[in-house]
């Protein structure tokens, strides 16, 4: 019975494989927190759903540059969690970063700083192979009853700029800002795509992304443009209109 | 060690840690965070580890502590609500060798490795972490005794009373040796 029992235990407790994805992560996470040496709050799909939104935003862009660049399939992030929390800091985080950004501590329809944080990035091929690698600054700013807006800000280059056709568009100062609506549909590991999700997503606003517990569909509204070699990105879950985005965009492009 | 052999070990004793984490915690989601958990640590202390020195063991290890650790802090039972031993076995059949079974041998067997899974699940932890080390992880009786820091024979002892207590769980669920 020993050997029945050994057999069947061995065939009931098999080794599992993770999936190939995870794995992918797991190497990029590892590689930033060997470069930065220090505990960071690693970006993971099951926390911190502002920073997972950007990423997966990015991985989400990232791919569709794919088809454009064929070389990078996605991107990973790293970010410390909270570690600005005081708009003073930015002089600190633009140094740390490696970047002059443009940024507000408060904007006229009452959106304010809440914090800040440096985003360290890979850039990887499709076999995960890390291609670049870079630093962005990621402001959260809230309003009360309102939906957080995300201000991302990276080195402008092929892969961070949204080369799709825009909703919208808006020239200020000479800059063109451009308007996104996107549906974001948040599935479990293993979801199994419908009929109407492979035809949605033919669509170039519409992306699946594991990583969530729950079925759950968002609506993500960006603008983005790019000034003085630096690409940014405002961005709104749950859906605002054009103008409240275009009139941020055109407070940080107006800043001396 | 370095970064590269580190990350190298993710290939090759992936599957071997990933495992071990989802029986641990009895949960794919917090298994996989366990599993993500105890390579970053390794980061932290790779040059302590050595490649020549089982670095398996060393990462079933930090698992463990780890998982430990968590524990301690919830201060509530090892593990979260679990997850269903049909969820949790499902996955392993991508591994498990089952393309010289019929459609009814199959589905027979998967009901009684999904029973010996949920059973293994409800063992007091002093047996089923043995048992995962042994037949999820792979490990071998001396490396869980030296992760465990228990004689050879006590970790011997303690499978073979798992060994024990499932067949008689099996017996009773009217299923014959």
């Amino acid at each position: 019975m020993k050997d029945n029992m050994d057999t069947l235990l061995k065939q009931s407790l098999a080794p599992v494989k993770p999936d190939e994805q995870v794995n992918q992560m797991l190497k990029a996470n590892m590689e930033a927190r060997a470069a930065s040496g220090k505990a960071g709050t690693v970006m993971k799909f099951r926390k911190k759903k502002a920073f997972v939104l950007s990423a997966v935003i990015c991985a989400a862009i990232a791919t569709a540059a794919m088809a454009y660049s064929g070389v990078v399939s996605y991107i990973t992030g790293y970010s410390t969690n909270g570690e600005f929390t005081s708009f003073s800091e930015l002089e600190q985080a633009e140094d740390k970063a490696g970047l002059n950004i443009r940024a507000a501590e408060q904007f006229e329809n009452g959106y304010a700083f809440d914090q800040m944080d440096i985003v360290h990035q890979t850039q990887h091929d499709e076999a995960g192979n890390a291609l670049a690698q870079y630093d962005g600054i990621h402001i959260v700013y809230q309003k009360d009853g309102e939906p957080d807006i995300y201000l991302d800000t990276d080195p402008a280059n092929d892969v961070t700029e949204d080369e799709r056709a825009a909703v919208e568009t808006k020239v200020v100062s000479g800059i063109e800002l451009r308007y996104y609506n996107d549906t974001y549909k948040f599935v479990p590991e293993g979801y199994e795509q419908t009929a109407e999700d492979e035809e949605n997503l033919k669509r170039d606003d519409y992306f699946i992304s594991e990583g969530s517990d729950v079925v759950e569909i968002t609506t993500v509204s960006t603008v983005v443009w790019t000034q003085d070699g630096i690409s940014y990105s405002l961005q709104c879950s749950g859906g605002c209109p054009s103008e409240t985005l275009f009139d941020m965009a055109e407070e940080l492009i107006s800043q001396p | 060690m370095t970064i590269d052999e580190l990350t190298q070990c993710v290939d090759t004793y992936g599957n071997d840690i990933y495992s071990f984490c989802r029986y641990l915690t009895k949960n794919t989601a917090e298994g996989e965070e366990l599993y993500q958990e105890t390579f970053l640590k390794a980061v932290e202390l790779v040059g302590k580890m050595d490649m020549q020195n089982n670095p398996k063991s060393y990462l079933i290890s930090i698992s463990i502590r780890l998982w430990r650790n968590q524990a301690r802090k919830r201060r509530q039972r090892l593990y979260a609500e679990p997850e269903s031993a049909e969820l949790l076995y499902e996955n392993g059949q991508e591994l498990a060798d089952t393309a010289q079974h019929s459609p009814e041998e199959r589905c027979l067997d998967q009901e009684l490795h999904t029973l010996v899974a949920r059973l293994v699940q409800s063992l007091p932890d002093h047996y089923r972490i043995p048992v995962c080390m042994y037949y999820s992880a792979e490990l071998s009786i001396r490396e869980i005794s030296q992760i465990l820091r228990l004689p050879e024979g006590t970790v011997k002892r303690r499978l073979h009373h798992a060994r024990t207590l499932l067949k008689k769980e099996l017996e009773d669920a009217g299923y014959e040796g």
